[in-house]
């Protein structure tokens, strides 16, 4: 315990002696968690959009002519030869009328001189809910665009692939940042250090002709590491959730948030970018440490 | 050349050499037994290998050839650890001080105890009574690096003696001091001494050790001269022409008589007779490696 304290309170006189840099590098580390959280928190919310469209996803098949009964059986095991399906559907003229009766509701008026007959029948198509990949999909189409009497497949493809761009582009941010995340930290913490090696060259050297012991000596150094880990990584979550608290009060109501759910990292995810951040940091101040230290 | 004393040895020099690159030679096949408890002085001129002497026995120099033993262990063959034990137990007033400037006499003396983790209360208590005993009291929170030479040497001592160390260097201690001070220390050094220190003074000041009753080495070019040669080295024309003038220092009384415990009160988890490196023993195949780690 005694220990302890005098490692703490030996930490403490190196963030006073060189407290201008620590503090250069507090924001730093904080600018870094920042930027990347902030990426990291649009992408973690977009993957959750793209889970829950698809979900929703499902491919129309429209045919030239309705299927016999007989012939629906078949049609149902090509599908399933490509891939497994949660269901399909077969959507007879009829069917089809009733739907867009159904939708329009007391302005049903507007289909009686046309009859049942003008909607083509169609196969609904629910793909497993693992099947995600916009690629897959497609090829999916593609297949289905074979069956016998297929005219058309319909599937919002245009939509699903802007999606599917744009968290790609966040994902390549969110590998960027993370990537800057990672160098910052570690090189601009272990600078640090350098720096506070270099100011206490002198007193560390006394420290070792008077016996002080390898964790005496390198205790604080590594100490700072994981403060400018914590400290910092704490402020940059913090001033997210801030920034995150004020977007959701600005921006209530039927809007971009409520489409996305859009919702803040969950008490665990925050728990493991902390202690990334602290890892890191500490990293970088081993690295200094096994560098400049000559003790 | 060797000068044995009877009784269990602290520090144990055989045939040890020294050599400065390119070849300036320190010390010349010394061996020395200095005995636990003893108060020893090592004079000679500047430049006859006094301080290489103290640097070997606390480990900063390590020896061109010999055995360099403390506490009866071979410091070539400790671990880095346990030199960083033994130094925990060795106090040492360097020649050039080695003190932090911007850093009060207090917290320049409070190191050395914070280092074994000493509580805080402790380490007030006691750098504040070796500042009081060695008369700079007053300079307690004064920067280091603004006192006197005199006041900065008797910082250096105070750290040396903060942890009541069972051996205690000392590399010329009343170089930039007056006879006052220098009684001061002669007195805190007597004190560590009765109260079990083993002290070794490295000196040229004949004042502080002209009429003690402990023994007396003298260093010329490296060489320990007995005390049977000392006087044909004196009658030396060549010697007497470079040997520095002799200085009477006057003890005060209350320093003479000031009772040892007083001067040197315990300090939390030292005691002067346990100076034991055995848990630092290594095993001999361990030594090449350790070689190479230190």
């Amino acid at each position: 315990m005694k220990a302890l304290s005098m490692i703490l309170r030996q930490a403490g006189r190196n963030y006073r002696q060189t407290w201008g840099t620590q503090l250069m590098t507090l924001l730093t580390v904080v600018l870094s968690v920042l930027i990347f959280s902030f990426f990291f928190l649009v992408y973690m919310n977009m993957l959750r959009a793209s889970d829950r469209l698809g979900d929703d996803i499902r491919l129309i098949v429209y045919l030239d002519s309705e299927p016999v009964p007989e012939l629906q059986p078949q049609i149902g095991r090509k599908i399933r030869e490509f891939s497994e399906v949660e269901k399909i559907v077969f959507v007879s003229r009829q069917e089809a009328y009733n739907r867009l009766a159904k939708q329009l509701g007391n302005d049903r008026d507007v289909l009686a001189d046309l009859g049942p007959g003008f909607l083509p029948p169609s196969i609904e198509v629910f793909p497993k809910k693992n099947l995600k990949n916009l690629a897959r999909i497609e090829e999916f189409a593609r297949y289905l665009h074979t069956l016998p009497g297929a005219a058309k497949v319909q599937y919002g493809h245009g939509w699903l692939q802007r999606f599917s761009y744009f968290t790609n582009l966040l994902q390549i941010i969110v590998l960027m940042s993370g990537g800057l995340l990672i160098l910052s930290m570690t090189f601009i913490v272990s600078y640090t250090i350098r720096l506070t090696v270099i100011t206490r060259q002198e007193e560390l050297e006394i420290l070792r002709l008077l016996g002080a012991s390898s964790f005496y000596i390198r205790g604080p150094l590594l100490i700072e590491g994981m403060l400018q880990g914590l400290l910092g990584s704490g402020l940059g979550l913090y001033s997210l959730y801030l920034i995150f608290h004020w977007i959701a009060q600005k921006f209530s109501g039927p809007g971009l948030l409520n489409l996305f759910d859009f919702r803040f990292f969950s008490p665990m995810m925050i728990v493991i970018i902390l202690g990334i951040s602290v890892l890191l940091c500490t990293a970088g101040a081993i690295i200094s440490i096994r560098k400049f230290l000559r003790i | 050349m060797i000068t044995e004393t009877p009784g269990r040895s602290v520090v144990e020099l055989i045939k040890v050499t020294k050599v400065y690159p390119p070849d300036v030679v320190a010390l010349q096949e010394v061996s020395l037994s200095v005995m636990r408890g003893e108060m020893l002085f090592l004079t000679g001129m500047s430049g006859a290998g006094k301080t290489t002497m103290l640097k070997l026995m606390c480990n900063i120099e390590a020896p061109t050839s010999g055995v360099v033993e403390v506490a009866g262990r071979n410091l070539a063959r400790v671990r880095p650890a346990g030199i960083q034990k033994m130094r925990q137990k060795i106090g040492v007033a360097y020649q050039d001080f080695r003190l932090l400037p911007k850093q009060t006499s207090l917290q320049n003396i409070a190191m050395a105890m914070e280092v074994t983790y000493q509580g805080r209360q402790i380490i007030k208590r006691r750098a504040e009574e070796l500042l009081e005993l060695l008369g700079i009291a007053d300079k307690r929170d004064k920067l280091v690096g603004k006192l006197s030479r005199g006041e900065q040497q008797r910082v250096a001592l105070a750290r040396a003696a903060a942890n009541k160390p069972p051996l205690l260097l000392a590399d010329e201690p009343t170089g930039n001091l007056d006879a006052g001070a220098a009684g001061k220390v002669v007195a805190l050094f007597n004190a560590l001494n009765a109260d079990g220190s083993t002290i070794v003074v490295a000196t040229h000041d004949e004042s502080i050790y002209r009429n003690t009753n402990h023994r007396v080495l003298r260093l010329v070019h490296g060489t320990l001269i007995e005390p049977a040669a000392e006087k044909l080295v004196e009658d030396d024309e060549e010697y007497r022409a470079i040997a520095p003038e002799s200085m009477t220092v006057t003890l005060r009384p209350d320093d003479e008589g000031a009772p040892a415990n007083e001067l040197a009160p315990d300090i939390e988890g030292y005691d002067a007779d346990d100076f034991d490196l055995e848990t630092d023993a290594v095993d001999s195949a361990d030594d090449d490696a350790e070689e190479e780690t230190r």
